[in-house]
Parts: C-alpha cells; structure tokens; sequence
C-alpha cells in the first residue's frame, strides 16, 4: 500500500512537473528597431540595413528565437523609412523608444539621420547599430552605439600605403567626394593617410550627391596631373561616371576608391577601359578562393536570391554584427543593453564569415567600438575584381596574431 | 592638359555640351508651361522613364537605338498624353495647382520604378564609342553624337512649331487661347499634344544621357532645378529663351566649375540668377 502510494505520489509529482514547466516557460516578443532611409538615393544603404536585420531574425526564429531565462523571444523588427532627413529619423527613434519600447535599434544610414537618432537612443540606453561615417557617432558619450563595416579611420592607412607599396612613384593624389560628413571623412581620412607617405594632396573637390557631369571640375582637377585619384566615400554610381567621365578626357593614371560598395555596377557603368587597375577597400570578389572564407559566397547568394540584387559591404556588415549581439545575448542570457554590449566586447573574437571579427579602434573613438575585420583589397583587371592580399588592424591582429585566410 | 588654353577650350566644349543636355530637358518643360500655362515639377521623371525605355530596349532586348529614340518619344509621349487627359487638365491654367500635383506625380513615379527596377542604377551600353582628342582637348564621341541629336532636335521642334499646323495652334494658343478658341482651335487636343511632346522630348534625353550616365530611378532629381532655372532665367514660356537660358548655364557650370568647386559654382549660378530676376523680371527673352 505505501508502495503504491509512493508510485501514485510519484506520478502526479511528474505530470505536475511537466505542466508545470509548461506554465512557466512563455513566448514574449523581442522588438527591433530600424530606422533608416528606406526610399530614395540613399535606400542604396538603407535597405541593405534593414534587410540585414530581416534576414537574421528570420534565422534566428526558425531555430526557435531567443531563449533567455526559460523565456523565448520571437525577434520581430519594426522598420521606418527616414528619408534620410535628421527630423524624420529623430522622429521615429521617439516613436521606437518611447511608444514601441524599443531598446535595440539595429541598421542605420546617412551621417546626418545618426546624429539625430543618437540624440534620442543615448540618452534612453538603447543599442544601436550603424554604418554611417562620422567620428563623434562612436566614443565614451554613446557606449552603446556600434558601427559594422570599415570607415576611413580603418581603412585609408591600409589601402593607400598598399598603393604606394606597388607604385611607389606617386606622388601627389586628389580626391573626389561627396559634400556631407561621410564625404568629408572619406576624403580627408585618404589625405591623412596620403600625407604620412609623403603623397602631396593637390585637389580635394566636394560635390552635392546627385551631380552626374564632372567634366568642369575634371578640367581643373586634371590639369593639375594627379598620380592618384581616390573617390573616397562616392557612391556608386557618382563614382562610375567620375572614372568614366576622367578616362574620357584622358585621365590614365591611378585609381583608388576607399568605399566603394558595390564595385560590380562601377564596372558596368564606367566600362572596363576606365576601371582598369582601380584599387578597392570595401570591395572584393567574395566567390574568389582567396582571402576569403566560403561562407561569404553563400551569404551573398542568400541574399541574392531573396531580393534579386546584390548586396551592399555595409549591409552584410550589419549582418555580422546583428548576429553577434543575439548570439551575445543568448551566450549572456541577458537583454540588458549594458551587459551585452560590456560581453560583445570581452568575449571577442568572433568568427564570421568575413573572417575573425573584433570591436576595436579606442585609439581614435575613446571606446573599442568599431567592427574591424580583415581588410581585402582587390584590384580590378579586364573587368574582373582580382583580391590582391589583405590586411589586418592593429587592434585585429592584437587578438587574432598571424591569423591567415585558409589557402 | 595643363596650360590655361588648354582648359579655355576645354571649357568651350564642355559649356555647349551641358547646354545641349539642359536644351533636351528644359525645351519640353516650357512647351508645356507656355501652352498649358501649367507647371510640370514632374517633368523630369518622364526623362527618366525614357531612360528606363532605353535601358530594357536597348540594353535588355538590343533594339536598334535609333528605334529605342523613337519608341520612348512615342511611348513616353503617349503617357504623358494620358497623364495630361486624366490629371493636368483640369488645372490648366492653375500654376499653385498643377505645381502640387506635380509633386505628387513624381513620388508615384520615382517609387514605382524602384518597385520595379530595385535601387541600384542601370547600365546602359555605351553606344558611339570612341575619344577624339584635338591638342590637349578631349571628349567623347557619344558626347559629340548627343550634341548633334539634341541640335537636330531642336531644328525639328523649330520647325514643327513655325511650319505645322499643330505648331502654330499652339502658338496661338500660348498667345492668347480665348482667340485661338474662336478660330476654331481645339484648345484640348493641341494641349494634350503639347504636353506629350515636351514628355517625349524629355524622354529622349533620358534615352541619350543612360549611356553617357547611367539609369536609376532618381535621375531626373538633380535636374528638375536646373530645368526650372533654365526656363526662369530665359523667360517663362519663351522656346528662345530657353534655348538662350540653356547656353547661359551651360557656360557658367563650364567655366565656373573649372576654375571654382562645386559649392561655389552653385552659389555664384543663384547670385547671378537673382541679379538677372532683379534687373530683369521676365527673364532673358520672356514676355512682359
């Protein structure tokens, strides 16, 4: 009789338990905000971010979300177009924080759109990512704001000592850029850079974002012979028709392009005559075996596939990042901002598919919150983009040593 | 290129090629303004439809270029006409009106074709190649090819206006459209037809700049202005003085631009625009 008590006891005890575990798990949603311009010449960025964050929550929810403390998140995000105008994207960071709660806002574009929008997430300790150029976006003001991909304060010192390694003939360089912060950056992180080589900088011209005839500025601009001309932050399409606009009028000199994201429509647009022998920092042939992991070809095809088009170097770079703050979050079992951020960094590095990545660069933000990878740099030839070797940041190479792409 | 003649005349060709292509968009617009009385914000995005014409025809489908002309004039003229029956006509007439439809119509345009284009901009195949190089000045071909199809253009406008009888019922019209009624003018269907060939000139020039450029569905952004500064400067209404306010600007973003950046370059264009609108507030050529 006790023993069959006890069994009894034991039973109920089970199926207790297994209701039990049942009442006390629950599904919440984990909101994610995107604020960024979704429409018009800037959506180039924009989308790319946006769609970085679409991609990996979906990811993340067919592996069942987030399970943080016995609670599972389904990630959602919420995405607003800001136009790339300051007032709307303030607008809409209120309008995440204070009406929707939103304490992670992940992608975002267009200098002057993160200005405003960390006037509003600082404040109210919320995460936010960025590809948007600019020193003062990142610092010990906004611990919390990151920023995915490469910015002239990681890449200009590479990719033009790595000109000068193979044409150490150049001697004076001019630039051509947009006139906003990321132009400005753009230009002057490759003047810098150019300076401490010895490379004298005689032109460095600015224009509004939707100029397409160069033919003026060109005349001045090359009658001053340049050994080097870099197009600094130009966009894509800016930039094809500068090259193409520059080889026209004669120009066959070098070429070097800071950021260029999508080097496959430069090519289209300016020809190959006027590409050949350009000199890419953010640009590089992801399907080529060398100095690249595979995992990016599949990346790009994903993408590719999804949204029929290619994919911009800020946009995967957002990707990366988004996977590491979940992946910090569930590694942490915590969505406390502060925590997750403090372990994004002490838990480095992290192996994507760009390659080993760290958050690093206090030396010019005051904070390690840059995402650095290793730095491809390709050049293109006949048309193609051919990597040419690459290279790692000072703070990279601190964690990761002699770290090499597998042959 | 180095010395300052070699610039000067570097200059010279490139002031009379941007005045060519400012020619191509501004000479529909004030076709349409001086006839209709209306204004068309959204002219430029019939430009850049015809540089999506150009990029499915010629680039996609390689249709003979000269046919893909045609076809955009025809088709992108034909919608504007449409355009014109179902929206601008009943603010003929109504300049604050038609200005804030217009405003409309170019979201509605933009937005669709980046819906169906994506965002990323198009390439057109470069169709008259070549460089031609004359001392220390060069430019190209397909450059040179746009000049002369744009001064072709505007001889075949010229004479459309002056010798046809549909181009001098809009005269008429555009001189007084109370007394070109009374003469049995068919004030609705020469302004439809007006409207569809200042879309159908714009349309061309988009065909002619996608290669020289390239294609995207914010193209026609940039250029709406400098149309609007075009038709401001030599006369609202005035054929001649657009003509005449293409060449002006076309010369001061020349010269301007080679010995000044681009920022200034814009600021001296508005000084000089304001000066002129100041001494002269019809414009260069315009009517009191």
């Amino acid at each position: 009789m006790k023993k069959k008590n006890l069994l009894i006891a034991f039973f109920v005890l089970a199926v207790g338990a297994i209701f039990a575990g049942d009442a006390f798990s629950e599904t919440k949603t984990l909101l994610i905000g995107v604020n960024a311009p979704l429409t018009g010449p800037a959506s180039t960025w924009g989308l790319g971010q946006m769609r970085s964050v679409e991609m990996r929550i979906d990811e993340f929810n067919a592996k069942g979300g987030l399970v943080i403390n016995g609670t599972t998140y389904k990630l959602k995000y919420l995405a607003y177009d800001n136009k790339a105008t300051a007032v709307e994207a303030a607008s809409i960071a209120k309008k995440l924080i204070y009406d929707k709660k939103v304490k992670y806002l992940l992608g975002a574009a267009v200098g002057a759109t993160c200005r405003a929008i960390q006037t509003v997430t600082a404040p109210n300790d919320v995460m936010f990512t960025f590809c948007c150029w600019g020193k003062m976006l990142l610092g010990k003001d906004v611990p919390l704001n990151f920023r995915s991909g490469h910015t002239p304060f990681e890449l200009a010192d590479a990719l033009v000592s790595g000109i000068k390694k193979i044409h150490p003939n150049i001697k004076t360089v001019a630039t051509f850029s947009p006139n906003d912060t990321s132009g400005w950056d753009g230009a002057k992180g490759v003047i810098r850079a150019a300076k401490k080589l010895g490379i004298k900088c005689v032109a460095e011209e600015y224009y509004g974002r939707g100029t397409t005839d160069f033919h003026a500025v060109l005349t001045r601009v090359l009658a001053k012979k340049p050994d080097l001309i870099d197009l600094a932050a130009s966009p894509m399409s800016t930039g094809g028709i500068i090259l193409k606009q520059a080889y026209e009028m004669g120009y066959r000199g070098h070429k070097g392009w800071l950021a260029c994201g999508m080097i496959k429509g430069v090519i289209e647009i300016a020809g190959q005559e006027a590409t050949e022998g350009l000199y890419l920092g953010t640009s590089w042939d992801y399907y080529s075996p060398k100095f690249t992991l595979p995992l990016i070809g599949q990346v790009m095809t994903k993408y590719k596939e999804r949204y029929g088009e290619e994919w911009d170097y800020f946009g995967f770079c957002n990707y990366a990042l988004a996977k590491i703050i979940f992946d910090t979050m569930q590694r942490e079992q915590t969505l406390d901002v502060h925590e997750v951020a403090k372990a994004m960094v002490a838990h480095q590095p992290y192996l994507t598919f760009l390659g080993p990545v760290v958050f690093g660069n206090a030396e010019i933000y005051g904070l390690p919150r840059a995402m650095l990878h290793p730095l491809v740099v390709a050049q293109v030839r006949k048309g193609k983009i051919i990597n040419m070797s690459f290279g790692l940041h000072p703070d990279l190479k601190k964690v990761i040593g002699d770290w090499k792409f597998p042959e | 290129m180095g010395g300052f003649s070699d610039i000067f005349y570097m200059c010279i060709v490139n002031a009379v090629m941007f005045a060519m292509f400012y020619i191509l968009i501004a000479l529909g617009l004030t076709l349409v303004y001086s006839i209709l009385d209306i204004v068309n914000f959204a002219h430029a995005e019939f430009y850049m439809i015809g540089g999506f014409i150009s990029y499915i025809l010629f680039a996609q489908l390689h249709v003979n270029y000269f046919l893909t002309i045609a076809a955009a004039f025809l088709v992108v003229g034909a919608f504007g006409v449409l355009i014109e029956k179902l929206i601008f006509k009943r603010f003929r007439g109504m300049v604050l009106q038609s200005f804030i439809v217009s405003l409309g119509l170019i979201w509605i345009f933009r937005e669709s074709m980046r819906f169906i284009f994506g965002q990323w901009p198009k390439e057109v195949p470069v169709v008259f190649k070549g460089i031609i190089t004359i001392g220390k000045t060069s430019f190209s071909v397909e450059r040179l090819v746009i000049t002369i199809i744009g001064l072709l253009l505007i001889v075949g406008l010229y004479f459309f206006i002056t010798k046809t009888k549909q181009g001098r019922a809009m005269r008429s019209i555009a001189q007084n459209p109370e007394a070109a009624a009374l003469q049995g003018v068919d004030i609705n269907y020469i302004s439809s037809l007006a409207f569809g060939i200042g879309c159908g000139l714009a349309a061309i020039a988009g065909v002619l700049v996608g290669s020289v450029l390239c294609v995207s569905y914010s193209m026609g952004a940039p250029l709406i202005l400098k149309a609007f500064i075009i038709i401001i400067l030599g006369g609202l209404g005035s054929i001649p003085g657009c003509l005449l306010g293409s060449l002006v600007l076309g010369f001061v973003d020349s010269f301007g631009g080679a010995f000044f950046t681009a920022p200034k370059v814009e600021f001296i264009t508005y000084i000089l625009i304001f000066i002129l609108l100041v001494l002269r507030p019809r414009g260069l050529l315009g009517h009191e």
